[in-house]
């Protein structure tokens, strides 16, 4: 399953490379998060985070995507990148949720392992238009070999290309 | 695993857990609590078995799209997320 996943990035990200607009593709955000780690083995209980995320939507329902962020609390850094499903309406902007699967990886022993997780998210436009770049986002997935769930509650700056 | 397994995985405990914690930030933000609880129904809708059987008979005809180099975006802002 690992192998087919990777398979399946790396051609979403070779192919999204060809698209005739790529600001339709391609989205870059800056943002912040509560964070909230749980289980036996780690020590970060919850953290302020400060980072970005990169985005390539492929199709109506499926994208890859990744983000990295550094927790100031416990300093920090983690990374993710998956892909992910639309579960909701499609044509919807302003709201939308996504199931899927990443990779997490992270600079402490105390977020590690690297593993894969599964994970549960949405994003809100509070005011798509007053403030059209600016969403509410929110995820929380849990760690195939640990166990362990985390979860995010944030805000993200979306950056037009 | 299949698509589905895939999507089932993800629309248990990682579902369970983000409502847990928007459930949790309504009570310390009680103004926000209609807003949460619009996103936490959704939540709910969205991870039906019913809804994820039917969406993932739609996917592999996405995938092959993709496979060909035929892109479709979409504007989703839990890509963001």
């Amino acid at each position: 399953m690992k192998f087919l996943i990777a398979c399946m990035m790396i051609s979403c990200m070779a192919v999204s490379a060809q698209a005739a607009d790529l600001g339709d593709v391609v989205k870059l955000a800056a943002g912040v998060n509560g964070a909230w780690f749980d289980g036996t083995t780690t020590a970060f209980n919850a953290d302020f985070e400060a980072g970005g995320n990169a985005a390539a939507s492929l199709s109506p329902h499926l994208s890859w995507v990744g983000a990295a962020y550094y927790g100031f609390d416990h300093s920090y850094f983690r990374w993710s990148t998956g892909g992910r499903v639309t579960v909701t309406d499609t044509e919807n902007p302003n709201f939308s949720v996504g199931l899927g699967i990443q990779y997490h990886g992270a600079s402490e022993a105390e977020l590690k392992p690297a593993e894969w997780a599964p994970d549960a998210s949405f994003g809100w436009l509070p005011a798509p238009d007053r403030w059209p770049a600016l969403a509410v986002i929110g995820q929380a997935g849990y760690g195939l070999e640990t166990n362990r769930t985390r979860a995010i509650l944030g805000l993200r700056y979306r950056i037009k290309l | 695993m299949t698509i589905l397994d895939l999507l089932l995985k993800a629309a248990g405990a990682p579902v369970a857990r983000l409502i847990e914690v928007l459930e949790a930030a309504a009570v310390k933000a009680p103004d926000l609590a209609g807003e949460i609880g619009g996103i936490v129904a959704a939540l709910k809708s969205a991870a039906s078995t019913e809804n994820l059987v039917k969406l993932a008979s739609e996917l592999p005809a996405e995938i092959a799209n993709i496979a060909r180099g035929k892109l479709a975006p979409r504007d989703h802002p839990r890509d963001l997320a």
